[in-house]
């Protein structure tokens, strides 16, 4: 039994590693001084991009991109993202994203992203910071 | 000035120097002992001839060398006498205008230093956002209603593992999303311009709740 289980659980940590994960975060760029250890993995990637010193992360989801369901991940704020896997090959995954502010789309795309390389979509403008969405895939 | 020039300690004592000439020949003297010494010797010698001023010895009496520069203008009249008309140098002009010209040269200097400045400067550009040139464009799907950019990553980065942004649409009127592919770390941004300001997180809610998205 003990043998079954261990089986098993190898088997279904392969079938997740397949898979892959979708991380959408909601990010505001900002002139305050604000340090959040959440966003230090694309933080450089975020001041090369958008320039501002300092990023908070507002918002968090993530879903899995095996089967081809539509997913919806509610990133706070009124803020939410639709997301459709199409297609995977090797690393790179395609899938339809659409990124909605109340009823409103802001942006439909459709991305290849691999885990290494993250998708960042610069939104509205909020006083003197920006919106930003950032998107990553994690196999 | 360092090197010892009596002429110009002369010059000095007879009043012949002014302005810089005069103040750099003072600050020599002042600290160059030899020419301090050549200073009071002539100085000494300047009072001693001031202390005895010749007295012009007259031949006649005055009253009889004045009549006969009475005759001598009487008997010239009329006489046009040629008078040889100041040759004109430029170095008379530097020297009276010196001040100026070297007001003007400094000024001249200056204007070329901040041209030179300018000119070495690069053009300014956006400080906020490092693009990525953008190889290709593809038209927008017949769906989107606003103006739409797509653009491919470079073909060097899509060969890898760079995200890849196929088409990109956005609904708002008067707003455009621009894909801007990664030079070399891969990450690709959408540029999404033109969305309405909010001065704060409830305005931009109020906003896109009340959004007119036809027009």
């Amino acid at each position: 039994m003990r043998r079954l289980l261990t089986v098993a659980a190898l088997a279904l940590v392969a079938w997740r590693a397949d898979a892959g994960t979708l991380q959408a975060r909601l990010v505001r760029a900002t002139g305050e001084a604000i340090t959040d250890q959440r966003l230090a993995d694309i933080e450089p990637s975020l001041k090369k991009r958008f320039g501002y010193e300092h990023y908070q992360q507002m918002g968090v989801q993530q879903t899995s991109l095996d089967g081809k369901d539509q997913q919806r991940l509610d990133l706070g704020e009124g803020f939410v993202v639709f997301v459709t896997p199409k297609s995977v090959e090797k690393s790179i995954r395609e899938i339809n994203l659409e990124w909605y502010s109340g009823r409103v789309a802001l942006v439909k795309t459709t991305a290849k992203i691999s885990g290494k390389n993250p998708l960042f979509i610069k939104g509205p403008e909020v006083g003197k910071d920006w919106i930003v969405l950032a998107l990553t895939v994690r196999d | 000035m360092n090197a010892h020039k009596p002429e110009l300690i002369n010059a000095l004592l007879d009043g012949e120097l002014h302005g810089l000439q005069r103040w750099l020949v003072q600050r020599h003297v002042s600290q160059c002992p030899v020419c301090a010494a050549e200073f009071r010797r002539l100085h000494h010698v300047h009072d001693l001839l001031a202390g005895n001023q010749p007295v012009p010895a007259l031949s006649d009496s005055p009253e009889f060398f004045w009549s006969k520069v009475k005759r001598e203008i009487e008997h010239r009249g009329n006489q046009t006498v040629e008078v040889p008309a100041p040759a004109f140098h430029l170095g008379d002009w530097v020297r009276q205008h010196q001040m100026a010209l070297a007001t003007a040269g400094a000024f001249t200097l200056l204007v070329a230093v901040i041209l030179w400045e300018q000119r070495g400067q690069p053009e300014p550009v956006a400080p906020q956002v490092a693009l990525a040139p953008m190889p290709a464009t593809q038209i927008a799907p017949p769906e989107s209603v606003a103006a739409i950019t797509p653009v491919e990553a470079l073909p060097e980065a899509s060969a890898s593992i760079a995200t890849e942004v196929e088409q990109v649409a956005t609904d708002i009127p008067n707003t455009s999303a621009t894909v801007l592919a990664s030079d070399n770390s891969g990450d690709t941004v959408i540029w999404v311009t033109g969305l309405p300001w909010a001065s704060d997180m409830d305005d931009l809610k109020t906003q896109y709740a009340t959004m007119d998205i036809w027009g």
